[in-house]
């Protein structure tokens, strides 16, 4: 008899032990014990998101070069839900796209550019539809295509050379997120947005 | 008889009174049809669109302008005349030739619009073409003026040039 009582405890302390084991992983936190806090937050920010950036090198007709990158920087913070995803002075890089010198016969310069993208930790933020100006509303469609006026009006303008382009460091602009992309951050690094 | 004259000489006044007033009124109502300028609808999905438009002008008024992309004809734009052409997204290069071959570069994005515009401009012995960038303010400006080829006389156009080739 007492051999079957020793066998059932045998077989029962298994069970026993892993209860003990389990029953703190079940029992809920109690006060003063803080949960891990989140290391990353992966936040996705949706193609077509219009930004507004600067494009921070002046470029000239004249003197720019098919397939030439220059520098543009974000003017204004990427933000979602009032938390900065990527803050102001991320920089980044155009490519002039078309460039011609203005030439006799009242032939004007010819500029036009793209945006490529903007780098933020490491994390290349494709970009796309390129407008000059600040406006953000997307209904400024001049595109990023300059042509200088010319000016022909006689004879003469054979020789008369039409005006260059010119885009001073620091003109506004705006583009557009190319891809959704998603951009990981840790939660120290996520700020409150500061509206003045 | 003095009384049919004078009948007669107000029956004119009234007549001349009258069709000031409705002239005007008809030619107001022309002139606010022609101002409207051309809505551009978006492009298919998937593809962007030039819009290619040649101000009507006095200076090689009779000179084409032929836009080409590989030698291929895209169209010809007469004299106060715009075609709308979509395209797949990506670089392309566009040409028109005359005493010299003018080069425009462009990246066409997907479900965007441009603007191409061409001018003639002073050549030693034509005028040259010359396609440069645009934009929508501008063509809006002069697209009420402007007279659209359609995508037929354009295809017919096409088939006749690559006939001669």
């Amino acid at each position: 008899m007492k051999r079957y009582f020793f066998c059932a405890w045998l077989l029962a302390m298994p069970a026993i032990a892993l209860g003990q084991e389990s029953a703190p992983a079940i029992a809920p936190a109690g006060p003063g014990i803080s949960q891990p806090p989140v290391v990353d937050d992966a936040v996705i920010l949706p193609a077509m998101l219009p930004v507004s950036i600067e494009i921070t090198e002046a470029l000239n007709s004249k003197t720019s070069k098919i397939g030439q990158l220059f520098d543009i920087r974000l003017r204004a913070p990427i933000t979602v839900d009032g938390k900065v995803i990527i803050p102001a002075g991320a920089t980044g890089k155009g490519q002039v796209i078309h460039a011609a010198r203005a030439r006799a016969a009242g032939k004007a310069g010819e500029l036009i550019i793209a945006a490529r993208y903007l780098e933020h930790e490491g994390v290349r933020v494709p970009l796309r539809s390129l407008k000059y100006g600040a406006d953000m509303t997307g209904d400024n469609n001049a595109g990023a295509a300059i042509v200088a006026s010319a000016a022909i009006s006689s004879a003469l303008a054979l020789f008369i050379t039409g005006g260059q382009v010119d885009i001073p460091a620091g003109m506004p602009a705006t583009a557009k997120l190319s891809q959704d992309v998603r951009i990981i951050q840790s939660g120290s690094n996520l700020q409150e947005e500061v509206k003045p | 008889m003095k009384r049919v004259k004078i009948i007669a000489l107000a029956a004119v006044a009234t007549a001349l009174a009258v069709s000031p007033v409705s002239t005007p009124a008809f030619a107001k109502e022309k002139a606010a049809s022609t101002k409207t300028a051309v809505v551009v609808e978006a492009p298919p999905a998937g593809q962007g669109q030039v819009v290619f438009f040649r101000p009507g002008s006095m200076m090689g008024m009779a000179l084409g302008c032929n836009v080409r992309e590989n030698g291929k004809l895209i169209g010809g734009l007469g004299n106060g005349k715009y075609f709308i052409q979509a395209f797949q997204p990506g670089k392309h290069v566009f040409t028109t030739h005359s005493e010299t071959t003018d080069t425009l570069n462009m990246e066409i994005e997907s479900g965007e619009t441009y603007y191409v515009k061409c001018g003639i401009g002073m050549g030693v012995v034509a005028g040259r073409p010359n396609i440069a960038p645009s934009d929508k303010a501008t063509f809006d400006e002069k697209s009420a003026k402007l007279k659209l080829k359609t995508i037929d006389q354009l295809e017919k156009e096409r088939a006749k040039d690559a006939a001669k080739k």
